[in-house]
Formats: C-alpha cells, sequence, structure tokens
C-alpha cells in the first residue's frame, strides 16, 4: 500500500511540473525558431555523414559524435558488415570501422579510421524531450546523392514511447536510417530508426537509449533482436520466474542452475530494484536488460520477511536456463 | 486502422509507465494551430493572387495570377482535363481555357475570360539558405503546409551534370579508382582513356575511390574540363577531357518506391526539371500551383511537384520570369489540331449555371462545417 501511495506521487510531481509547450505567438517568434533552426544546419550538416556496406551495397546515414571519429547510426544499417565506407556531404570517401550495436534499440556506433581531427556534433539527451518541442533531422535520404546537401526536415515531437523511441513529424524516407536528430542546440537528441505510413510517424532511437549501452558498444558488443524479442534465446535474465502483484513482483519460483539460485533467491522475495532502478512491473525490468548482456554483474535489492537485502548476480543467457525455450 | 491500433498501444503503454504524455496529439494540434495563425502575416500578398483550379467537382490545381486574365498553373495536372474554371473572390465561376504550355517547366498558361486579380510579383529566392521557413499560401489567406528549404535550388536534369563516360570500380583500394570499362565515343573515350587505367588525381586533388571521383564529375557539369591524373603500367598520364551529359537515368529501388506510394500521392511529372527548390512541406497532388513565401511575405516560387514523402519541389519565381519571356508552346488537343483556345465549349452557358450550382452547394457544405465545428 506504502509502495502505490509512493508511486502515484512520483507519478503526479512530475506530471504537474511538465514545462509548457514551446509557443509560437507571431512572425518574429516564427523569425527566431527560423535562425536557430539555420544555425542548426550551417552547424551540423559537415557531421551529417551517408554510410554505405561495401560488402552488402546497402545505405544508410550517420552522425559524428566526436573528434577522434565516433559515427552514431542505426544498428539495422551496419548489419551484418565490418567496414562501412563513409560518405562527406562534400564528396570526401573514407573508411569506419563497425563496432558494436543493440538491437533492441537500433543502436550502432562505427569509427572512422584515421587521426581526424573530424567535425561532429554534441550529444544531447532524449528523454528530457517534451511532447512539441522543436527538432531538425537530417540525413542522406535514397542514399548519396552528389547533387545535394543532406535534406534538412524540420519538426515537433510528436511522441515518446518505451525504449526512449521518440516520434516527430521530420519526414524520412530508405537512406535517412542512422541519421541525426538535432534539438535546437544542435546536440544528437535521436537517430533516425523507422516510419509507418502516416507521414507524422517518424520514429527515432532516443539519445538517451544510447548512452545507456555506450560502454558495450564501444567495445564492439553487438546484442539484441530488431524491434525486440522477449523470447530471444541470448536476451539476458536472473533465472527468477515473477508474480505480479499490489506490491510489486514477488519471486515465484526459481529455476534450479540458474544464477539466482545459485545466488540464494527463494520464492516470495519481493524484487525492489536493480541496479538502483526501481523495479514495479516486468516492462521496467526489461527495459533494465536490455543494455546488458549475459556474463554481467546485476545488484539486486529485494526484501524478504520485511527485512532489506542485496544480491550481486551474474545475468545468464535465457536459453541456457530455459531450455525449452532455445530455439 | 493498424496505425490507430498502434498508436493506441503507445498511448496506453505510455500511460501505464508514468501517466504520460497526456494527450499529445491535442498537445501538438494546438501547437500547429498557433503556428498557423502566426503564418498569416506572412500569406497577405500571395493570397490575392492565387486561385483554384476546378475540373468537374474536384479542385485539382491551385493558379497564380499573372495579370491580364491569365493564370499559371502545373500543366500535367491539368492538361487531360475537362472543362476548367476557377472561382473569383466573390465565389463566381470564371471559365479557364488553357493558352499553351511550357513542357520544359511543365507549366501551363490558362486564360481566364473576366479575372480581375493583380499581377504576382516574383522575389529572388537566391538568398535563402537551407532551413529558411516556407509555407504554401491558399487564397483564403491561410498556410496549406509549412516546411523549410530542404535542398537549395538545383537542376535534376542528368544531363546537365558532367560524364566521363566510364565504368568505375567500386571495390575500394584506397588510392584512385580503376576504369572497368569506358563507353564509346564518351569523353573518356576522346582522351584515351583506356580500361584498367587508374584514376589517381582530378583537378590535381587526389581521389580515394568510387563516390568522390563520381561527385566531383557530377558537380563540374556538362562542359566541364577537369585535368584528370591516371596510371597506366606504373606511368603516370594527364588527359583533359571535355565532360559531356550525363544520360543514365537512376534507378530508384522497389523498396524507396513503396515508402514513398504509402506516404500519399505523388504528382505524375516530379522530375526532370532544370531548376527547383526542395522543401519538406506536406502537400497533396493537387496542391501544385501554390505560391511559396518566406516569413517576410514574398512570393519566392510556385509549387511544381510532390515527389515523394520527404518532398516537394518548387519552381524558383526568377525560373518562372525566364520561362515566360517566350511565348508558351500552343497546346493542341487530341481531336485535331484545333487550339483548344479557339473553341469555346457549346454548351458553356449550361456548364457554367452547373459549375456555380456546384460552388453553392460547396459553400453550402463549407458552412455546415464551420457551424459544426463551432
Amino acid at each position: 500500500m506504502i509502495v502505490r501511495i509512493l508511486i502515484s506521487v512520483l507519478v503526479f510531481v512530475p506530471a504537474a511540473m511538465l514545462p509548457a509547450v514551446p509557443k509560437v505567438e507571431d512572425l518574429s517568434d516564427l523569425k527566431t525558431l527560423q535562425t536557430q533552426v539555420q544555425r542548426v544546419v550551417l552547424e551540423q550538416t559537415e557531421t551529417t555523414v551517408s554510410l554505405v556496406s561495401p560488402t552488402i551495397g546497402a545505405s544508410g546515414s550517420g552522425v559524428i559524435v566526436s573528434r577522434d571519429g565516433l559515427i552514431l547510426t542505426a544498428a539495422h544499417v551496419i548489419e551484418r558488415s565490418k567496414e562501412m565506407t563513409v560518405i562527406f556531404p562534400d564528396g570526401r570517401q573514407e573508411k569506419a570501422k563497425v563496432l558494436g550495436a543493440n538491437f533492441t534499440r537500433d543502436a550502432a556506433m562505427a569509427k572512422l579510421i584515421g587521426p581526424g581531427p573530424w567535425p561532429f556534433a554534441e550529444v544531447g539527451d532524449s528523454r528530457s524531450l517534451e511532447i512539441g518541442d522543436f527538432v531538425v533531422a537530417m540525413g542522406h535520404p535514397k542514399g548519396y546523392d552528389p547533387t545535394r546537401r543532406p535534406p534538412v526536415r524540420f519538426g515537433r515531437v510528436m511522441d515518446k514511447s518505451t525504449l526512449d523511441f521518440v516520434t516527430t513529424d521530420c519526414t524520412l524516407i530508405g537512406g535517412d536510417s542512422g541519421g541525426p536528430l538535432f534539438d535546437l542546440k544542435g546536440r544528437v537528441v535521436g537517430i533516425h530508426s523507422h516510419i509507418a505510413p502516416d507521414r507524422r510517424v517518424n520514429n527515432h532511437a532516443g539519445l538517451t537509449g544510447f548512452k545507456s549501452s555506450w560502454e558495450n558498444m564501444l567495445v564492439g558488443k553487438m546484442w539484441g533482436v530488431l524491434g525486440g524479442d522477449r523470447r530471444d534465446p541470448n536476451r539476458p535474465v536472473l533465472g527468477l520466474n515473477l508474480r505480479k502483484t499490489d506490491v510489486g513482483l514477488i519471486v515465484d519460483e526459481v529455476p534450479r542452475g540458474g544464477p539466482a539460485f545459485s545466488s540464494g533467491f527463494l520464492p516470495g522475495d519481493l524484487v525492489v530494484a536493480i541496479n538502483g532502478e526501481l523495479i514495479t512491473e516486468v516492462e521496467k525490468l526489461s527495459e533494465v536488460f536490455v543494455d546488458l548482456l549475459p556474463g554481467e554483474k546485476v545488484k539486486v535489492d529485494f526484501s524478504r520477511g520485511g527485512s532489506k537485502l542485496t544480491k550481486t548476480v551474474k545475468l545468464a543467457r535465457l536459453g541456457d536456463i530455459y531450455l525449452n525455450e532455445r530455439r | 486502422m493498424k496505425f490507430i491500433l498502434f498508436y493506441c498501444v503507445l498511448v496506453s503503454s505510455s500511460l501505464i509507465a508514468q501517466m504520460g504524455p497526456p494527450r499529445a496529439q491535442e498537445v501538438t494540434d494546438a501547437q500547429a494551430k498557433q503556428i498557423f495563425v502566426a503564418l498569416r502575416a506572412a500569406g497577405t500578398s500571395a493570397k490575392k493572387v492565387v486561385y483554384p483550379i476546378y475540373s468537374g467537382r474536384k479542385r485539382i490545381a491551385y493558379g497564380i495570377s499573372l495579370g491580364e486574365e491569365k493564370l499559371l498553373t502545373k500543366a500535367s495536372e491539368i492538361v487531360q482535363k475537362r472543362g476548367l474554371y476557377t472561382a473569383n473572390r466573390e465565389q463566381v465561376a470564371l471559365n479557364a481555357l488553357i493558352v499553351g504550355v511550357y513542357e520544359d517547366h511543365d507549366l501551363a498558361v490558362l486564360q481566364v475570360p473576366g479575372l480581375k486579380a493583380p499581377i504576382v510579383e516574383w522575389a529572388d529566392a537566391g538568398n535563402l539558405s537551407e532551413g529558411a521557413f516556407l509555407s504554401a499560401i491558399r487564397p483564403d489567406g491561410e498556410a496549406q503546409a509549412m516546411g523549410v528549404l530542404s535542398v537549395r535550388e538545383r537542376s535534376l536534369k542528368s544531363i546537365d551534370q558532367g560524364f566521363l563516360g566510364i565504368e568505375m570500380d567500386t571495390l575500394e583500394t584506397g588510392k584512385g579508382v580503376r576504369v572497368k570499362n569506358v563507353v564509346e565515343g564518351s569523353a573518356a573515350g576522346e582522351v584515351g582513356i583506356r580500361q584498367n587505367d587508374i584514376i589517381v588525381k582530378i583537378e590535381g586533388q587526389e581521389i580515394q575511390g568510387f563516390y568522390e571521383l563520381s561527385t566531383k564529375l557530377r558537380r563540374l557539369k556538362n562542359g566541364g574540363q577537369p585535368e584528370i591524373e591516371l596510371l597506366r603500367n606504373g606511368e603516370v598520364l594527364k588527359v583533359k577531357p571535355t565532360l559531356k551529359g550525363r544520360e543514365i537515368r537512376e534507378g530508384v529501388s522497389r523498396r524507396l518506391e513503396q515508402m514513398d506510394r504509402m506516404s500519399g500521392g505523388q504528382s505524375r511529372v516530379r522530375g526532370g526539371f532544370g531548376n527547383v527548390i526542395q522543401s519538406d512541406m506536406e502537400l497533396e497532388v493537387e496542391d501544385a500551383g501554390l505560391p511559396i513565401v518566406d516569413l517576410d511575405g514574398r512570393i519566392i516560387g510556385m509549387v511544381i511537384a510532390r515527389a515523394g514523402r520527404i518532398s516537394t519541389l518548387i519552381l524558383p519565381g526568377d525560373d518562372i520570369i525566364n520561362a515566360l519571356k517566350d511565348d508558351p508552346a500552343p497546346f493542341v488537343i487530341e481531336e485535331g489540331d484545333v487550339l483548344l483556345e479557339q473553341q469555346w465549349p457549346q454548351d458553356f452557358h449550361r456548364d457554367r449555371m452547373r459549375r456555380e450550382l456546384g460552388l453553392m452547394r460547396r459553400m453550402m457544405e463549407s458552412l455546415q462545417r464551420e457551424l459544426e465545428r463551432e
């Protein structure tokens, strides 16, 4: 009951403190906005590159985010490629090595070969974006085209969804994938991912999600499934069968041979938090796990018979614990 | 339906997650309304020169007044339609007849007897840079759409781009591009470029690969004379070809075509323009002919095509002025070589009555919609 009240407080306080939607009341407001957009375009055009897979021939976009040439792109752009040809808006051609990718977030990294210094954009944050915030999208739609610079699209945040995906009305099409969504300060806040037939539904992988997968991608790990798949045998698990109750997630069963079993979890334990993140829903658990791989250690806060306990658990592969789910 | 379902899932999942975002669509709709109200101030001169063009009961395009009872519109959207008419500001239907066309620009000039409209004043679009705010203004002064300048003026004609006439090896070796084949009679052939030559420099700049070389050549344009350095059997050779026009049409993948198709209608004629501005403003096929203004209210061009999900093409005003310096080609109807302007429909008056009734019905409908909205 106390937990419930606590949750509702957590929910309603931020809702009341939501900043107002950016307002445009007259032509001079629009002119100010136009100046901001044009500045973003001027400063960020050369950071927006086209990426072509030399082996598969598929082409997408990317954005350089560090002086030494780190590129953010979409996971489906670098899928099955070890190297990408990087084409700058002026036609200059370079090479990049593919680093890691979290397919569930459609997030990936590559690194320009060569010392640089490269032009780069600053990395922003997508969680602080609000509905109605103005944004600028760039990319190389339909592949690199020598007759133009990356076409500019202007729009607003229309919605936010799970796993830090952001929906805008900046229209995108094939080839834009992996390209940057900028806020009005020119910071990368999203990476173009997928679209719906409705022109107002253009989805971008939010930068906050990129940040939570950053280290694993940087060291070259590849994991997850495009669109997400709860039955992915390579998904990391604790080895706990949980039941949702009014007070939170309660352990129903602890399968033998799983990491939670060896750590001494018992049926009836109430899971409170993982790596400091409060867990009350299975969805929240999946969100925390989306950035992790089997073999990584997590800190589990739980309560047993009124006392608070903490254990560190090494995550296992889903397919290794639940053999019948192995494909 | 699928989308609605998807939206419901989105909304419900976010509701569960943190009771928000509250009424996302209400928020964005209200914001859009605000922006469109602010844009009215930019449409004051454009609204005076724009007229709807109807065929039967359907609006098929807009036209911009050239004075002397003439309207300028997109040719390919109207030439095959019968019974063209417009409506003046008193909502009286006026017949429109095709005087002639500018095929290269896909423009048509209509004669509208009785039309009293001011002459459009085109402004220079050349000083606008990417990200400039543009809007398409309707006769009622509202913006039909707002967008930004996505790509500056450029030619969409491949013939304007430089063509050397070699097939390039896309294999990346890190230094130069190998010539896989030489097209007979091409610029490359004329200066003796041969198969297996390695192009290492163009205009003194080292070439790393296929994209660099192709970009350089295509930006050099038809008639360009770049100095090219190549390696043949370890020897360095220099040649100076005169580039020809590119006649190769770029193929578009079926997947991309499908993406464009699923995202709304596209104009039948949407490519091959000699000079256009690309914008991301979301218009429909029947919005061709709308005047485009910048935030200062200057009329910088006319919508010439809806060209896919991300693209609306705009003919810059200065290009229109240049095109109109010549007389349009007479428009010929299929039945015989008789000019339509000489052929006044026999049942003109009956048609006009019917159109006026149609217009009245449309007005009634819009009035009713207004009332329902109240």
